[in-house]
């Protein structure tokens, strides 16, 4: 099955976002990091669960011992997995932290929003694109 | 007897005039039209550690640092070959330097006196360094309560998130499992939280409003409003509001700010409109010398003259939440605004009904966009 991490430091935002993409049925299992150190540990296989080649990084900024900004620049300073496409999922909106995640090659930048039902829109349209438009290198 | 003075008088009254001048607490310092010094009271001896003795003849750009040292005698001499007064007659902001070779800020007036056809300048010094010191912690002061709200708003915003999502999921999933009471505590929770989100996102954006300074575009005020009006259009329908415009003119400024302070005002009288009547809003602009002057006009409740001073201060709210909501930091934003750009914002009463919003922008073009409908 198609994995995707999700690197969240909080657990409240992990449920929501597993609720979320449950409810918008999107056909792959979310493995979560709690945080930016283990999300490169368990990608470069060295902590469970491996997660070698998800399809999609889904990418909080702040947490705690790395900042999703700097574990951005890692995987794309990475060969073997700067293809992976990474999505900002984050409460900041500072113009700086949205010009510098693309700076450092992010596929998109969502800022979580307020509302369930906006949050679940955001998530439909993650789906179309990247489930249903666009092909993925990972995909066979 | 007759009113002439004789030398007596004449003596008590130059001592009367020395001993005011030597407890004067401003410096006096007089020079002629070459800059030398012929008086300088025991303040400036005390502000610039020199005896009147040690300066007297000597020219007074002695006491001025760079670059004021060296352009004190072209001044004087372009001033005297009818070149422009930059502080003679006015008053200005200079450094000062002290015998000790330390600089301060000081206050300088100078005026041009006439004596028996000899041409003096009689300047008045005061040393605000420790006013510059005072002016200098509180703008330090602002910048870390403003970090501080900003930073407080931004960490609120997270857990604040995580309140309004799972509440919400609670009336979806679980509504039919809660009695009435539940259910009406969990109502207050949502709206709770909803009201704390509109003050967090408020205060956020004030305390942005200095440090995320927009760039300066050429913009049509008309093309703004009218953009506004499509996006107010649900409001205006369900309310059967209209907002209208005479011909805007054309701004060189922050547009996206612009557009949020319009955005303010008209959202403010369409809220604040009795229930029974359709709200009106008219935007006007007349140029005024180097400032337009800006005119939202409404029909609505109005406001009482007596909050027309405070009704821009942070957190002030005239009605109750069940009446009108609001955070009571919109025209604190508005405020903040129109004072980035040097402008002013103040209220007067409508003719008939309701309030009139005046604001001003600099006028840099005497452009009208025609956009007005």
């Amino acid at each position: 099955m198609k994995k995707i991490l999700l690197v969240e430091d909080n657990p409240a935002d992990v449920l929501l976002t597993r609720r979320v993409f449950a409810q918008a049925d999107i056909d792959a299992e979310i493995v979560v990091a709690e945080d930016g150190v283990t999300a490169l540990e368990m990608l470069a296989g060295t902590t469970e669960p491996k997660v070698s080649d998800p399809v999609l990084i889904l990418m909080d900024i702040n947490m705690p011992r790395k900042n999703g900004k700097d574990v951005l620049k890692e995987i794309k300073a990475t060969t073997r997995l700067r293809h992976i496409p990474v999505v900002m999922l984050t409460t900041s909106d500072a113009r700086e932290d949205i010009r510098e995640s693309y700076e450092n090659y992010a596929s998109g930048y969502i800022v979580k929003p307020a509302r369930l039902g906006d949050f679940m829109k955001a998530v439909e349209t993650l789906k179309k694109f990247w489930f249903e438009t666009v092909t993925l290198s990972s995909d066979d | 007897m007759t009113d002439t003075p004789n030398s007596a008088d004449q003596a008590s009254a130059a001592s009367v005039l020395q001993a005011i001048l030597d407890t004067t607490v401003d410096g006096l310092i007089t020079i002629d039209a070459r800059g030398r010094i012929i008086a300088f009271n025991k303040a400036c001896e005390r502000i610039f550690g020199y005896a009147a003795d040690e300066v007297r003849g000597r020219n007074v750009s002695c006491m001025m640092p760079e670059p004021y040292h060296d352009e004190h005698d072209g001044y004087l001499e372009r001033y005297h070959n009818g070149g422009e007064a930059r502080i003679i007659g006015k008053g200005r902001e200079v450094r000062g330097l002290r015998k000790d070779g330390s600089t301060f800020p000081l206050d300088l007036a100078v005026a041009k006196v006439e004596v028996d056809g000899h041409v003096l300048y009689s300047g008045i010094v005061r040393d605000i360094t420790e006013r510059k010191q005072a002016e200098a912690k509180i703008l330090l002061q602002n910048e870390e309560l403003g970090r501080f709200a900003f930073m407080a708003s931004h960490d609120l915003k997270e857990p604040l998130r995580s309140i309004e999502a799972f509440a919400e999921i609670l009336s979806l999933d679980y509504a039919d499992k809660l009695d009435a009471e539940g259910q009406n505590y969990l109502e207050i929770l949502m709206s709770s939280a909803s009201r704390l989100r509109a003050v967090v996102n408020d205060v956020l954006e004030y305390s942005r409003l200095d440090t995320d300074l927009g760039s300066a575009e050429e913009f049509d005020a008309g093309k703004v409003l009218k953009q506004l009006r499509d996006e107010l259009r649900d409001q205006l329908e369900q309310t059967g509001g209209q907002v209208t415009m005479e011909e805007l003119p054309v701004l060189r400024g922050d547009r996206v700010r612009f557009y949020r302070l319009l955005q303010n005002l008209i959202s403010n009288a369409l809220k604040y409109c009795p229930p029974e009547r359709q709200p009106e809003v008219h935007v006007s602009a007349a140029l005024h010398n180097d400032f337009w002057q800006f005119r939202v006009q409404d029909n609505g409740i109005g406001i009482d003259p007596e909050y027309y001073s405070v009704i821009f201060e942070m957190f002030k709210r005239l009605h109750t939440r069940d009446t009108y909501s609001g955070t009571g930091i919109g025209l604190a934003i508005c405020r903040r605004i129109v004072e980035n750009w040097e402008g002013e914002i103040w209220i007067e009463a409508a003719p008939e009904n309701g309030s009139v919003f005046c604001f001003t922008f600099p006028a840099t073009t005497g452009m009208i966009s025609g956009e007005g409908t």
